[in-house]
């Protein structure tokens, strides 16, 4: 697989940055190009370097088992941190990701100087980049050069690129958050997720494409913090953990993996003393049904924050939930193929613990129920092979990716 | 806990780098002063930023549970992952280490732009093959290619075995200038802090990252050899891994532990054929030096590593085992000092089997031996008749004493010098 030198061009106020992924056995559906997109103000500042196309190429290539090359300028720290990153996919999942060569054909330093530049992180409006943000603001973070001074706000990632409107609504609230604690959010769009749907577990996805979004940045950017979606004793093979997101570190910016010292618990127990976050928690994970600021109530997601709310005596307050949580939902809950179990146990308990027994139950039977979902959907999985699971993914669901490449 | 302000002294020429660390209870065996000493030609790398105090006096603060202020200068990087690296010591290890707080004075990065790359040089497996990996045939980019070695005396060799550290100094010194590579022998009695109280396996890593992190001025970026691969380090914590190592890089010093992605059978088959290693291999830990042989081929560690130098048919080419396996029977040793936990033989068996399918028996049955006198000797022994054999010389570690790690005129030196400065 080739990365084509990245071009730049401009488009309806908006600068796009974009590098041709060429596959030697193209796969249907495969977006041909990944882009980038920032409001135009950002095109001063944009890197024309291959850095932010790298490790999402990398895992691409490695899906795919072709030999990877990157003709575009890209940082020695970063050609050497993509050797490990490899081999720590490779480790973890030989059979999804494959050891493949990589070939660089420009390794260089980038001159720019990284001792004034900005610190950002990225954010969703979720409870792991609410903790990060919260943690980073100067009265809870005593070291000045750790402070966050900007918001990276992403359409494409837990937003369809065709929701546009429903981008912007979230889009321009957030911004207006963030004027408010004296911060800037930077938007920006990417097609990123088509390169992963249905063929690779979001979830281990979409930590280079985030970061590389961050690299687009890092003339101005020195820090990047991912908040961190497991806790410590939680770690598994996923897109972003503390063991694999420095090693997508350039010379200029740093990047760091913060909040798994948290679990998520611990982290709505904190953000229920940030009233800001009352009006302004967004976690949903229904892409199908986007309603502004509003959760859904009825996604895996909402359903753990909503459950963890609860025991904390906090979900009336969050105006973006649905006010309490029902038997009914507890059983949807387990219907759901994703569950954070770590979680649901960990909400069971300290419900159990403060006397909720109604919510501790509940949670129980979700997680019941969720094991034995997931040991059958487990089952289905083994037994049908990859091309076939993706076409019926495909019609089950709605496709971002409807460009059809090759022949099928 | 106060750490205070570090400071140099150049005599005889040696630089040391020294400072006080000041418990609220005073603790028995705690040293009195933590150093580093260089020959003066590499006093220039030292520099008294308080960093490498803070990441050996962390581990006193949080196995003691004390508080820690700092009086010197800290990297701002170092102090805001060092709360990450703090939560992860307590998590993982929580009876040896609590969680504490820091006072820091000063945070500010280190005005230098140094161009040295680095890698601790012991002479073992892990180093060898970092080293080997890093060189220019190896390694394609100049930033990464290993530009010095740092060979320390305080951790596997004790000061009191000076002669062994100069001897094989002065052995890896002029293979390494052939290779042009420039070796730093660089002494400390940083594990003072936690001997008798902690085994140096559990405060190995940040122990060694602080030791090369007192070399601030000549490094950009230093590799840490990895012990153990992705495989083990899945089941089991150790202190020294990928992501904790990381941690403590400092703004102008990247820490990279390195090496985890490979078995330490598959480090030996990468060195195989690599001239240096093959003279100079040193894994021993019974530490018996001759002229030629400084691998006694007979502890636990030469064997397992002899092992995979036989099954790939070079053990005639390594020279530094007193007495290498020649036949497939002498595989049969390892069953005197195989440990289940140890024996690594989960990569062993299937290196070997591939390679050598022949010995495979013969190493079976030596680990089924080995795992039965294991259990039988080792575990199962009372305590008592374990104390009792020690008169005999039986488990006797090297480093029993108290002042083990402690070289008594360099204390005495520092004690003048800050009685003189105090004054």
């Amino acid at each position: 697989m080739i990365v084509h030198i990245p071009t730049i061009c401009k488009q309806d106020g908006q600068v796009i940055i974009a590098a041709r992924f060429e596959l030697r056995s193209p796969l249907a559906y495969l977006p041909k190009d990944l882009w980038y997109r920032f409001p135009e103000q950002y095109e001063p500042i944009l890197s024309p370097r291959a850095d932010c196309f790298a490790a999402t190429a990398l895992l691409v290539a490695m899906y795919t088992g072709e030999e990877l090359t990157i003709r575009g300028t890209i940082s020695p720290k970063l050609a050497y941190g993509l050797l490990e990153y490899r081999n720590i996919f490779h480790t973890w999942l030989p059979k999804l990701f494959q050891l493949i060569d990589i070939r660089y054909e420009n390794v260089e330093n980038n001159p720019l100087s990284r001792s004034a530049g900005a610190v950002a992180t990225a954010f969703s409006g979720g409870v792991d980049s609410f903790f990060t943000l919260w943690s980073h603001l100067p009265e809870n973070q005593a070291i000045p050069d750790a402070r966050i001074t900007h918001g990276l706000f992403i359409h494409g990632y837990d937003l369809r690129l065709d929701e546009e409107t429903t981008y912007q609504a979230i889009a321009n609230k957030y911004s207006m958050l963030f004027r408010d604690l004296g911060l800037d959010l930077i938007l920006a769009s990417t097609n990123a997720y088509q390169f992963a749907e249905f063929r690779i577990d979001w979830s281990l996805f979409f930590g280079p494409p985030l970061i590389g979004a961050a690299m687009l940045l890092s003339p101005y950017l020195r820090r990047f913090y991912v908040p961190s979606g497991l806790s410590y004793n939680e770690l598994a093979p996923q897109g972003s953990t503390a063991l694999t997101d420095h090693l997508l570190s350039t010379e200029s910016l740093e990047v760091v993996h913060h909040g798994a010292s948290t679990n998520r618990f611990d982290k709505v127990s904190t953000l229920t003393s940030w009233p800001i976050t009352y009006h302004y928690l967004r976690v949903c994970a229904n892409k199908h049904q986007p309603n502004g600021l509003k959760n859904c109530s009825a996604c895996h997601k909402c359903y753990r924050t909503m459950a963890a709310l609860s025991v904390l005596n906090a979900l009336p307050m969050y105006s973006t939930f649905a006010a309490k949580l029902t038997l009914g939902d507890y059983f949807r809950w387990g219907f759901q193929t994703h569950m954070n179990l770590g979680l649901a146990r960990e909400i069971r308990n300290r419900a159990w613990k403060c006397g909720k027994k109604g919510i501790s139950i509940g949670t129980w039977i979700a997680i019941s129920i969720h094991i034995a979902i997931k040991t059958v959907v487990k089952i289905v999985k083994l037994l049908l092979p990859g091309e076939t699971l993706y076409r019926i993914k495909r019609s089950l669901f709605k496709p971002e990716s409807n460009e059809l490449r090759v022949k099928e | 806990m106060i750490i205070h302000q570090p400071e140099l002294i150049t005599k005889d020429g040696h630089t040391i780098l020294w400072t006080r660390m000041e418990l609220t209870k005073g603790k028995e065996y705690f040293p009195k002063f933590i150093w580093y000493r260089v020959p003066t030609q590499y006093g220039n790398s030292f520099t008294t930023q308080s960093d490498t105090f803070l990441i050996s006096g962390l581990l006193a603060g949080m196995y003691f549970g004390e508080n820690i202020e700092i009086k010197g200068i800290v990297s701002p990087k170092l102090a805001y992952h060092l709360e990450e690296y703090k939560f992860l010591l307590s998590f993982r290890f929580p009876n040896n280490f609590h969680q504490i707080e820091i006072k820091y004075n000063q945070l500010e990065p280190l005005d230098i732009s140094p161009k040295g790359v680095g890698t601790t040089l012991s002479g073992g497996v892990d180093s060898l093959f970092t080293l080997w990996k890093h060189l220019p045939q190896n390694q394609p980019d100049p930033e990464y290619q290993i530009t010095h070695g740092v060979f320390i005396n305080g951790f596997d060799i004790l000061p009191t075995e000076d002669q062994h550290f100069k001897f094989l100094y002065e052995k890896y010194r002029l293979a390494a200038a052939k290779i042009k590579i420039e070796l730093i022998p660089l002494e400390t009695n940083v594990v003072s802090i936690t001997h008798l109280r902690l085994p140096l396996p559990s405060i190995d890593g940040p122990t060694i990252v602080a030791a090369e992190i007192a070399l601030s001025g000549l490094f950009r970026r230093f590799f840490i050899p990895s012990s153990y691969d992705y495989h083990i380090l899945k089941k089991k914590n150790h202190i020294a891994d990928p992501l904790l190592d990381q941690l403590l890089s400092t703004d102008t010093m990247d820490i990279i532990h390195f090496g985890s992605t490979h078995h330490r059978v598959e480090k030996v088959r990468e060195i195989a054929d690599w001239e240096i290693a093959q003279k100079l291999l040193w894994v021993c830990e019974a530490h018996k030096f001759e002229e030629d042989t400084w691998n006694c081929s007979r502890c636990e560690k030469c064997l397992r590593t002899m092992i995979p130098i036989y099954a790939l048919g070079k053990m005639d080419k390594f020279k530094t085992f007193e007495k290498p396996f020649t036949k497939n029977r002498d595989g049969l040793w390892w069953a005197r000092k195989y440990s289940p936990q140890r024996g690594f033989a989960w990569e062993v068996f299937p290196f070997v089997k591939k390679h050598k399918p022949d010995w495979l028996p013969w190493l079976r049955t030596a680990a089924a031996l080995g795992t039965i006198r294991y259990w039988l000797f080792i575990r199962l022994l009372p305590e008592f008749i374990k104390k009792w054999l020690h008169r005999f010389g039986y488990f006797v570690e090297r480093n029993e004493a108290p002042g083990s790690y402690e070289i008594p005129e360099i204390t005495q030196l520092i004690q003048s010098n800050h009685d003189h400065t105090s004054a």
